[in-house]
């Protein structure tokens, strides 16, 4: 793997993957603070503050991070689980 | 897949450096204009000469039945409801604003609140408009991709304010280092850190505040999570979050109307004296409501409490109080859009707001000066590229905020051409300057021969002369020059040209400080081998 294309693999991993993970844990916790008896607006502006600071700390791990493999396998599987998190949920 | 085991602080080096290279020119103009807006009311006195009214009618004339009334009630004829924002001291006229019945679009008009009359026409999108949405999604309504390109701005400073922090380890020490006669390199490198440094909790602060707002904008999924039931989530949302009071028009006219003031009375006791705006529903209709909202002078948290009262009683229909998260949410956001009135913090944000965008514009130079030799010397355009756009970005946005403000002096109000009224005019002076700089420095690049471009200075030159030459096309205007201001205590008008003699100068400085004389190509007698990053 060339470093340019290395790189593109960072990028995309870190900005889109955790972008994606950001999201999708963000969801469930609005899920989850809805099912521990918060109202649904109020989880669910409770999530979406709290995705800016998921996603913050996501960036920052994975441009530190050295394993490219690492870093996807974090952003993909988390995502997934979180999605199949949540569908357990509802 | 793997590489050599690595510190944090050398992880965090590149992506201070990349992130603020690439960010940097859109950051600059989003913390400029937000520095800008800390003052936006103050500049639409300025902008709007017609709204100057004595700053204590808000009190004097805080009601609303009598002459204002009837105005409204005149001037919005056939509307299904208008809306008029009550005076404030920051803005003391009545704002009143409806859409005329088979329109779409919205009239605004300023009264006097002593007289319900209609002051001029402003001819003019102000601060709290034209720089409002730079500020947040620099005009680019398309898919609201503007809000997400700032957005995208934000996280990238918040990395850039976390890594900064590594990166510049010697964090204590640095901050006691300031060498303003230093190589050029070094002093914006001082000037980098101290900013940085000594704002950090502001910094952070005011970008996380910011993103708080957009929540509804950047997360268009998360709305599946606690409504995972609803066919669509987000509506949902909105539905129960920002749930208010709602009664249909009966159809048939109005008996008698009750006098709003009461209403008023009745919502400042309930609000600790403090009312936003009012809007009426169905005017003239039996089942006509009129709704009072919290103002956002006496408290950071800008809460959404509502009063809705039936017209024709008086009597209270609904009082909508928002939950505890949302108002959480809304002592967020409050912290950003400073409403609440307090000249000292005010002047604070706008001071550290300044000191953001020394922060960001010399972390540029930083970037630029580290790099100007090699890359002139392997013939690379990095340099060549970020310099033009840097110069566009920092003194190019200063001079095209000028211009904003030298059309508005210069044109009258009511002017147009070929179709283009003035306010569209202020814009278009607006773009254009800005596009001018661009030009101008892409034009004068002295890349090759590894110098700092010239275009820095000329365009210090014209903000000194264009700061100056506002604050006379100001006088010559309005006949209201700087002691006569103070004198008739129009504080928001003497603040505006004060903050552009003070521009002015502090341009002529730095024009001086890059006199080609003082810093021209100095062979480096000694090497910076290691900028700090980078």
């Amino acid at each position: 793997v060339t470093p340019a294309a290395r790189l593109g693999l960072r990028l995309l991993g870190a900005i889109g993957g955790g972008y994606a993970l950001a999201a999708q844990l963000a969801a469930l916790s609005g899920g989850l603070l809805h099912a521990a008896g918060l109202p649904a607006s109020e989880a669910t502006t409770l999530a979406l503050l709290s995705a800016y600071l998921f996603y913050a700390g996501l960036l920052l791990w994975a441009f530190w991070t050295p394993s490219l493999g690492r870093l996807w396998s974090v952003v993909l599987l988390g995502t997934v689980a979180a999605a199949l998190g949540l569908r357990g949920l509802a | 897949m793997s590489t050599p085991p690595r510190s944090f602080r050398q992880a965090m080096s590149p992506l201070h450096t990349w992130a603020g290279v690439v960010f940097a020119a859109l950051l600059f103009v989003v913390f400029w204009t937000g520095t800008l807006l800390v003052f936006d009311r103050e500049l639409d006195r300025w902008l709007q000469p017609s709204t100057r009214l004595p700053p204590e009618l808000s009190r004097t004339h805080a009601g609303l039945d009598g002459p204002v009334l009837d105005a409204a009630r005149r001037l919005t004829a056939g509307a299904s409801s208008w809306f008029v924002r009550l005076p404030t001291e920051r803005q003391p006229t009545v704002e009143l604003s409806w859409v005329p019945r088979g329109s779409e679009d919205r009239i605004r008009l300023h009264l006097d609140p002593r007289t319900g009359a209609v002051l001029p026409d402003t001819g003019t999108a102000g601060a709290t408009d034209f720089l409002f949405s730079l500020h947040y999604s620099l005009h680019i309504d398309w898919q609201r991709l503007g809000a997400w390109i700032v957005g995208a701005a934000g996280m990238a400073m918040v990395l850039l304010l976390v890594s900064g922090l590594f990166v510049h380890r010697r964090l204590i020490a640095d901050f006691f280092l300031f060498r303003p006669r230093a190589r050029l390199q070094r002093a914006s490198l001082d000037l980098h850190n101290v900013t940085g440094v000594l704002l950090l909790p502001f910094h952070l602060m005011i970008t996380l505040t910011g993103l708080a707002i957009l929540i509804n904008t950047h997360w268009p999924t998360v709305y599946g999570g606690a409504y995972a039931q609803a066919t669509d989530a987000r509506k949902a949302f909105f539905a129960e979050a920002y749930a208010t009071y709602k009664r249909p028009a009966a159809g048939r006219a109005a008996g008698t109307t009750a006098a709003i003031d009461p209403l008023l009375a009745a919502a400042r006791q309930a609000w600790n004296d403090d009312i936003g705006f009012v809007r009426v529903w169905h005017p003239g209709d039996a089942n006509e409501v009129v709704e009072v909202r919290r103002g956002h002078e006496r408290s950071i948290t800008m809460r959404q409490d509502t009063l809705f009262f039936d017209a024709s009683t008086g009597a209270v229909l609904h009082h909508h109080v928002s939950r505890p998260v949302m108002q959480a949410q809304r002592a967020i956001v409050g912290l950003h859009f400073l409403q609440f009135r307090h000249w000292t913090v005010r002047w604070l944000y706008f001071a550290a707001g300044l000191a953001g965008c020394v922060m960001i514009g010399a972390g540029l130079v930083v970037w630029l000066e580290a790099r100007r030799e090699r890359h002139a010397r392997l013939g690379l355009p990095g340099v060549g590229l970020v310099e033009a756009l840097s110069i566009a970005a920092v003194p190019g946005l200063v001079i095209a905020s000028l211009v904003f403000l030298l059309v508005n002096r210069l044109l009258p109000s009511e002017w147009s051409v070929a179709g283009w009224d003035r306010a569209a005019l202020e814009k278009a002076g607006f773009f254009l300057a800005w596009l001018a700089t661009l030009l101008h420095a892409a034009v004068h690049g002295r890349l090759q021969q590894g110098l700092r471009s010239p275009a820095w200075r000329a365009q210090c030159t014209a903000i000194a002369g264009l700061a100056a030459g506002v604050v006379l096309a100001h006088w010559i205007g309005t006949g209201q020059h700087l002691l006569r201001s103070i004198q008739q205590a129009q504080w928001s008008v003497a603040g505006v040209d004060l903050v552009l003699l003070g521009c002015a100068a502090l341009a002529f400085w730095v024009r001086r400080r890059l006199d080609p004389g003082r810093a021209a190509a100095q062979p480096s007698s000694q090497p910076l081998t290691q900028p700090s990053h980078g």
